[in-house]
């Protein structure tokens, strides 16, 4: 038992391994090439390129999370179902709630107080209140989502769908300008995105599974949406945009770098708390954890 | 535990995330009005604007403007004391009623090429900012004036309204990220008109 439990570890870890490196390839080649080429893309061509820059780091951060769930795997249709699903509420709720109705590219960079409160309590809570909303009212309910752990799969799922339809809006909007610096941030933001939600999914999975306080989960949709704040101020106020010519160069890394050690952090913290809930003893495949 | 209990228990957390939800929109809605409402009028020279609250307003005949792009017809400058890389200009041009701006629009360009280092223009086109017919162009220009500093790339917005008598030019410049100044100078440059 133990000897097959640390060879499944060690294919994940490969496994994990080629995941990085597909990312980095990723990253290398679109840099490379646009570096190189310089291509211009209007139209179709270039809501293809966004469609193609987001979802090749969405699906191989979504394998990433996917076989962490590896005592019984979720069906591939369902993750797929919520990813579809996170991105259809980006697109039909998310972005318009933002954009249009809080206006937040309007005031929300007028001050340090404003902007950090803002990217919070408006950014943070609508995004991920949509991605818990993504999973809470579809899979949750549902024979599928049978063990705690699922909560985190299916909440990535969600985030990495929200990040994706982000993503294409994203190159759509910039014009397709500087795309060597905007797969960096795509790749970034995806994991972002998707470790957040896998907080949310986390307390979804504990508040299915075992009795917890009527705060709980609000305490953890609360959480993310902090991570998502503080994630979000970061990669806007020092990074003097990625897409622009403005800023010296080391202070144009500096906020994605941080972002991007956040996002890291949450991410491991995450893959801890599953490989942990997998050796729990009275949490089984099957689900409730035994009393 | 039956299967009653669980779904009363998710109801309450699902409420729970709902009010707590919205308890941080409407928080951030305040915040929103709060920003957006939070700003002084100002009338200079004829020109009124409403500047952010805590900006600090610099004219030409009274302050160490300092500002790379300055040219003819400066009103004032408008700065957060918190981001000094990043100012508001608005300057007011006389004008005849039929005045092209893409003229005037290319003239300053022009004065600008001579002034600044490696000025350049990125677009320049008609807009319509909140109903206001105008033009805008978007430039970059390298500051090297300080000695003790790095050359500093900027790049700015001119929005560029016909008012009677006069072309009113409002300008974004800013060393930090354009997108996200964008917004809320596009707020401010929406309101600038001649008048008390």
């Amino acid at each position: 038992m133990e000897k097959k439990r640390s060879q499944h570890l060690t294919s994940i870890v490969q496994a994990d391994l080629v995941s990085i490196l597909a990312l980095v390839f990723f990253v290398v080649v679109v840099y490379g090439l646009d570096t190189l080429l310089n291509p211009q893309f209007t139209g179709f061509p270039l809501v293809l390129t966004g469609v193609v820059l987001s979802l090749v780091p969405a699906v191989i951060w979504l394998g990433f999370f996917y076989r962490r769930d590896r005592l019984e795997p979720e069906p591939k249709g369902m993750v797929l179902q919520v990813f579809t699903l996170g991105g259809l509420l980006a697109a039909a709720i998310g972005i318009p709630v933002l954009d249009n109705l809080f206006a937040v590219d309007g005031w929300l960079t007028r001050s340090t107080l404003s902007h950090i409160l803002g990217a919070i309590l408006v950014v943070g809570f609508t995004q991920e209140f949509l991605k818990y909303a993504a999973v809470r009212f579809s899979v949750f309910s549902s024979g599928e989502f049978d063990e705690p752990v699922d909560g985190i799969v299916y909440a990535t799922a969600a985030g990495l769908g929200y990040a994706a339809l982000l993503n294409v809006n994203f190159v759509i909007e910039s014009g397709g300008v500087d795309l060597a610096v905007g797969v960096i941030r795509i790749t970034v933001t995806s994991l972002a995105h998707a470790s957040f939600a896998g907080v949310v999914g986390y307390f979804l999975g504990q508040e299915k599974f075992t009795n917890r306080p009527a705060w709980w989960t609000a305490s953890g949709v609360a959480l993310a949406a902090t991570l998502n704040g503080v994630f979000f101020f970061l990669r806007s106020t020092l990074t003097q945009g990625a897409l622009s010519t403005s800023g010296s160069g080391v202070q144009r890394w500096l906020g994605f770098a941080l972002a991007a050690v956040l996002a890291t952090a949450v991410t491991w913290v995450l893959s801890g708390t599953i490989r942990k809930q997998m050796q729990l003893p009275g949490t089984t495949a099957g689900g409730m954890e035994e009393a | 535990m039956t299967v009653q209990t669980m779904t009363s228990r998710s109801s309450s957390q699902t409420l729970y995330v709902f009010a707590a939800t919205a308890i941080a929109l409407l928080i951030g809605w305040g915040l929103m009005s709060y920003v957006t409402g939070n700003t002084r009028p100002v009338t200079l020279d004829g020109v009124s604007a409403a500047v952010p609250s805590g900006w600090v307003i610099e004219q030409p005949t009274t302050g160490p403007l300092n500002t790379g792009s300055e040219v003819a017809g400066l009103v004032f400058t408008a700065r957060d004391p918190l981001d000094p890389e990043t100012r508001y200009l608005v300057s007011s041009l006389p004008a005849s009623p039929d005045t092209d701006l893409g003229a005037t629009t290319a003239i300053r360009n022009l004065q600008r090429a001579q002034d600044l280092t490696a000025y350049r223009v990125l677009e320049q086109t008609p807009v319509s900012l909140s109903g206001r017919d105008g033009y805008r162009v978007s430039f970059a220009y390298v500051d090297a004036s300080q000695a003790d500093r790095v050359p500093v790339v900027y790049e700015g917005v001119d929005y560029y309204f016909a008012e009677g008598d006069h072309t009113i030019v409002v300008t974004l410049e800013t060393a930090r990220s354009i997108e996200d100044a964008l917004g809320a100078f596009q707020a401010f440059a929406a309101e600038v008109g001649l008048g008390e």
